[in-house]
């Protein structure tokens, strides 16, 4: 066969152009429902006094990203319905593995630790090219001993790294442990993970592209029945590992890596600056970093992994707000320079850009409803500014392109009784924007670029 | 109707509007039909194997006592596991057709003979090796020897021989075919996954090309004025050729489609658009790629191919270098006969075959 006869025409191509079709279709809809407001709130515009034409400016704005947003959301959703699925590392049966470190960050995991141990030494992966090195970062607990008891029995293949001094924090234990890293591949589990088998080779299978510097499996909560809290973050994770992540592998655009159930090349991380221990959420900075330096982070939807959910608001709320900080940090961050990048085509540009104001979104429409608010005391109502409020927290609160993302999911993991708790989903999301919004402004309030890293922790249940 | 009666009709229409969404909810919050957390892959459920392991797991368990018996007694035993999955045991040498065998498992107790032209649509067992004339279609078979079919052959699920294991031509081979040493498969035939330590696509054979005596170094000055060097990788932002006889060391990523020229050699790991590796050209890491893959005659790549579309492997390639292994894996492949692959070729959407 010559070189440009190749045979492309399948069915997996033509689903691509009718999805690329209805995305271009749902796009131009949107723009003409987003410029509506904009148009409504702009008529006599000029008459108004400057502060009213402020307000106007700013609702039209938030209008305008939640529209973007909800497009977002029903692209990654069809093409995950009907788009080619990428897989393009899985099931790599042979190959000449390379040496790998797998990193266990510890802070007080007496009660997981054992377990984790057991499951890595357990995994399908020749013993002289795996290392796990565990960071006991100043437990106060029964984790130092356990640990020792572990690499004492396998001291060829459990590395115990007691970390006693330096800042405090995952990123900055991280930075620590490289120091003792000698592959140019590691992977990180967090404590409560519980690694399979065939894991750590479907995890190192992307490392042989050598544009990939970053691998991101998927999180499947063990706990997920507990309660409805944890039900419903059970669907929140079904829904962005299984249709958002896998469609940014899909359309070649920015997968995040989570930080946890993931790999990282070193030599690209030192290349881009290594583990950036100032950061609140070390995982998002090192995505845009990497991305920033040319490296690719791939997602690998079947490499699955159990990880424990909170099973309480207060864990939760700890948890989201964390996440918003640290994820609002990367964004100030990179924001800027991943526009200005000249080499990166403009739809990554474009997704990355989304991907890091994700968070910043929830405080920006709780400001829109304030303002919406005030222009309706102040008689600004002509345009229908209370039904741009009610769209914007319909969008906000529980858009249908979010409940359809998520229902998708179920739909794929074949497991469509649990989209009955959907409506349910609309309360989880008033709670999250809320508290991320608070976060936001707190964050606003105690910022300072010497702010030192602390351990977070959600607390684990799970039967030592 | 009173003007309270319509107002509390309306609250109540509009209450029942609201809730009625979350009834399914609040059913599926009390009998808690789908709460179970999601199940994930099974361990090693990817290895080529993984079958003919479970199937080993239950020989042991249920039919080692009746292997043990038929070895001792030297004549066939029929039976039943839980009065369902019938089986004859046969004797070492014994011919499965003889017994009518094709509809029950059939459990060899040393070397078996298959015949021809039959269908076995149940497991079969060989204790010994295991022998197949032409147009005999198996549907999961493990051989603890080596294995021979003829011309024609078909394994409809599974197949794997702790020896070497070959196909005759014309074979057609769905789901997992493995084998312990060598696995050789003859010309026009078609496969999806195949796993071995040596792979032989018809008969080995050597490039008939000329490999240059000295390579020349490509230097950093000869790439395209906009590739950026990062440690020991190198990004190529537009089409490249790397030309016929020249070395580059480290990895390459093209944004593009890449060609190889002819006897070039690259010491590290590739990316590219399409790929096209000219006679005799040499890999020394990865070959990566998100189109298709072209190796022509005598190409040798010492580790994984990986290609989101169609790979074509002309006469006498070599792919992994043992004792590593390495794979193969694309959308739909073509193997022109003389090519060797130490690990494993799987195709993922089309199916793969062996051209005449």
């Amino acid at each position: 066969m010559e070189w440009d006869e190749l045979p492309i025409t399948r069915w997996t191509t033509w689903c691509d152009r009718k999805v690329h079709l209805i995305s271009r279709a749902l796009a131009w809809g949107c723009a003409v429902v987003a410029s509506w407001p904009s148009t409504a709130l702009a008529s006599s515009f000029a008459d108004d006094p400057i502060h009213v034409q402020i307000q106007r400016v700013f609702l039209g704005i938030v209008i305008s990203l939640i529209v973007v947003y909800l497009v977002r959301h029903y692209v990654f959703t069809l093409n995950r319905l009907f788009g080619r699925q990428r897989h393009p590392y899985l099931d790599v049966g042979a190959a000449p593995w390379p040496a790998v470190t797998v990193i266990v960050p510890a802070h007080d995991e007496e009660i997981v630790l054992p377990r984790i141990l057991e499951a890595l030494l357990r995994v399908d992966y020749p013993e002289d090219r795996l290392r796990v090195l565990v960071i006991d970062d100043r437990s106060t607990d029964r984790t130092p001993d356990l640990l020792d008891v572990y690499a004492n029995k396998h001291p060829d293949r459990i590395v115990a790294f007691h970390r006693r001094e330096g800042p405090a924090g995952k990123a900055a234990a991280l930075r620590d442990a490289m120091e003792l890293v000698t592959t140019d591949i590691v992977l990180v589990f967090d404590a409560d993970y519980l690694p399979g088998r065939g894991l750590v080779k479907q995890l190192v299978s992307p490392f042989f592209d050598p544009e990939v510097g970053a691998v991101m499996g998927r999180v499947v909560p063990l706990n997920a029945g507990r309660n409805l809290l944890t039900r419903l973050l059970d669907l929140e994770r079904a829904g962005g590992y299984q249709v958002d992540q896998q469609a940014r592998m899909n359309l070649d655009l920015v997968p995040q890596y989570g930080g946890t159930v993931g790999g990282i090349r070193v030599s690209a991380l030192n290349a881009v600056g290594g583990w950036n221990e100032k950061s609140l959420a070390e995982d998002t900075d090192a995505t845009f970093r990497l991305l920033l330096g040319g490296w690719k982070t791939v997602y690998q939807n079947r490499s699955e992994c159990y990880e424990e959910v909170p099973e309480t608001w207060k864990q939760r709320i700890g948890q989201v707000v964390r996440w918003a900080r640290g994820h609002n940090q990367a964004m100030l961050r990179y924001f800027v320079p991943l526009l200005r990048n000249q080499r990166m085509p403009w739809r990554t540009k474009l997704d990355g850009a989304l991907l890091l104001g994700v968070y910043a979104l929830s405080p920006l429409l709780v400001l829109a409803w304030a303002t919406a608010l005030s222009l309706w005391h102040l008689g600004i109502n002509e345009g229908g500014t209370l039904i741009v409020l009610a769209v914007a927290c319909y969008l906000a609160l529980g858009n249908f392109a979010t409940f359809f993302e998520v229902a998708a999911a179920t739909h794929l993991d074949r497991t469509p009784q649990r989209a009955r708790l959907l409506p349910f989903l609309a309360f989880g999301f008033l709670v999250t924007a809320l508290e991320v919004t608070r976060g936001a402004f707190v964050q606003l309030a105690a910022a300072s670029p010497h702010r030192r890293g602390f351990w977070h922790k959600t607390e684990r249940r799970r039967e030592p | 109707m009173s003007i309270l009666t319509a107002t509390a009709l309306f609250f109540v229409l509009v209450v029942g509007i609201f809730f009625l969404p979350l009834l399914p909810a609040l059913r599926e919050v009390r009998q808690r039909v789908d709460a179970n957390a999601l199940p994930i892959a099974a361990d090693g459920r990817v290895s080529s194997t993984y079958f003919a392991e479970r199937f080993r797991e239950i020989l042991r368990r249920r039919l080692a006592g009746p292997l043990a018996e038929v070895a001792e007694i030297g004549s066939p035993l029929s039976g039943s596991i839980d009065g369902s999955d019938e089986f004859v045991v046969l004797p070492a040498g014994a011919l499965a057709m003889d017994v009518k065998a094709g509809e029950r498992m059939v459990v060899g107790a040393g070397d078996l003979d298959l015949g021809s032209d039959r269908h076995f649509l149940r497991e079969i067992y060989a204790q010994g090796d295991l022998r197949a004339g032409d147009d005999v279609v198996v549907r999961a078979t493990l051989i603890d020897g080596n294995a021979t079919f003829g011309s024609g052959a078909s394994s409809l699920r599974w197949i794997h021989a702790e020896k070497d294991l070959s196909f005759g031509p014309g074979a057609g081979l769905s789901g997992r075919v493995s084998s312990g040493a060598c696995l050789r498969l003859d010309e026009d035939s078609v496969f999806e996954r195949v796993h071995a330590p040596r792979i032989e696509f018809g008969a080995p054979r050597d490039s008939t090309h000329d490999t240059p005596e000295g390579r020349r170094d490509l230097r950093e000055d000869e790439l395209p004025a906009n590739s950026e060097t990062t440690g020991t990788r190198t990004l190529v932002h537009e089409d490249f050729t790397l030309e016929a006889g020249t070395r580059w060391i480290g990895d390459l990523v093209v944004h593009g489609d890449l060609d190889c020229g002819r006897g070039s050699q690259i010491i590290g790991s590739v990316k590219a658009h399409r790929v096209r590796l000219q006679e005799n050209a040499e890999v020394d890491g990865s070959v990566v790629s998100t189109s298709d893959v072209f190796a022509l005659e005598g190409v040798r790549i010492h580790g994984v191919l990986l290609a989101e579309g169609h790979v074509e492997l002309a006469r006498a390639c070599r792919i992994g270098v043992e004792p590593d292994t390495a794979s193969v894996r694309a959308h739909s492949i073509d193997v022109a006969p003389g090519t060797v692959v130490h690990g494993a070729v799987w195709v993922d959407q089309d199916e793969g075959q062996v051209t005449s």
